[in-house]
């Protein structure tokens, strides 16, 4: 809130001031002389006119100090830009500003290109784990039916195995099926 | 005039708020973690017991026997995910 009084009053305070000072002037000579305001101007000429003259030199030094303010201003703030971008605003060989836009436009496009490869790398990691997720749930459907089904023949020969504990051929195939073994050398 | 424009130029920094930094772009790069190849080896199955033999196996050891089968069996199919997740398709 307080920024935009600032700002209404300062550019009222130009245009006020702008006005006033000669309009005041104007109305001053006229109140002073009334309709002799012209013969007295014309008696006066060369006083109106240095005047004047002093008035515009004034307006041009004004506006020359309004420049070299905004200048020394937009210059520190290019070094600062520059510096912050690791080039210099004015390097000692070289154009002004031309380094220093070469390696602004340089961050603007590794800026783009890091985050287009991130992008991309992220991508790519999303679809490598998909696919992992997907064969390994295949591989594990079929090794765990495998096993059960294994484990499930094993269950019922060993329970066909009788009182004497003597256990056979068929047995110790089914050991080696549950365990996954290989067959054995003969 | 002059003060005015100078008052301009002094107050105008309080017109303008800056607009919000935009957060950086997140880095990824892609990096290859490849563990040793002895990590990596498919697991080789021993040779099982042979199948023309006849013994007198307790209840008590022959479960014991058929649960360290299929500890096995269920061993081997977890190493060979877990090494076909890290590179597909390397075993069976």
């Amino acid at each position: 809130m307080s920024a935009i009084i600032a700002w209404v009053l300062a550019h009222t305070l130009t245009v006020v001031l702008a006005g006033a000072v000669p309009g005041a002037g104007i109305g001053l000579l006229a109140f002073r002389y009334g309709a002799d305001a012209i013969s007295w101007l014309s008696i006066h000429r060369q006083d109106a006119v240095m005047l004047l003259l002093a008035a515009i030199a004034a307006g041009i030094y004004a506006w020359g100090a309004i420049a070299r303010h905004d200048r020394d201003a937009l210059i520190a703030w290019g070094n600062q830009v520059c510096a912050s971008a690791g080039s210099e605003l004015a390097p000692t060989k070289g154009k002004r500003g031309e380094a220093c836009a070469t390696s602004v436009a340089q961050l603007a496009r590794d800026r783009l290109a890091t985050a287009q490869q991130s992008a991309q790398v992220l991508a790519q990691a999303q679809t490598d784990h998909n696919a992992r997720e997907t064969a390994d749930s295949a591989q594990r459907s079929t090794g765990i039916a495998a096993i059960a089904g294994a484990a499930t023949n094993m269950e019922k020969v060993n329970a066909q195995v009788g009182q004497d504990d003597r256990v056979d051929g068929a047995w110790f195939a089914a050991l080696n099926r549950a365990g996954g073994l290989r067959a054995p050398a003969r | 005039m002059a003060l005015g424009s100078l008052l301009s130029i002094a107050l105008a920094g309080c017109a303008h708020r800056p607009a919000e930094p935009l957060p950086p772009p997140p880095i990824a790069i892609a990096v290859k973690d490849v563990p040793p190849a002895e990590l990596l080896a498919c697991p080789v199955p021993p040779a099982g017991f042979s199948e023309d033999a006849a013994a007198t196996i307790p209840p008590v050891d022959r479960s014991a026997a058929m649960a360290l089968a299929l500890a096995y069996a269920g061993v081997s199919l977890q190493l060979v995910r877990l090494i076909n997740w890290n590179s597909p398709g390397s075993c069976r």
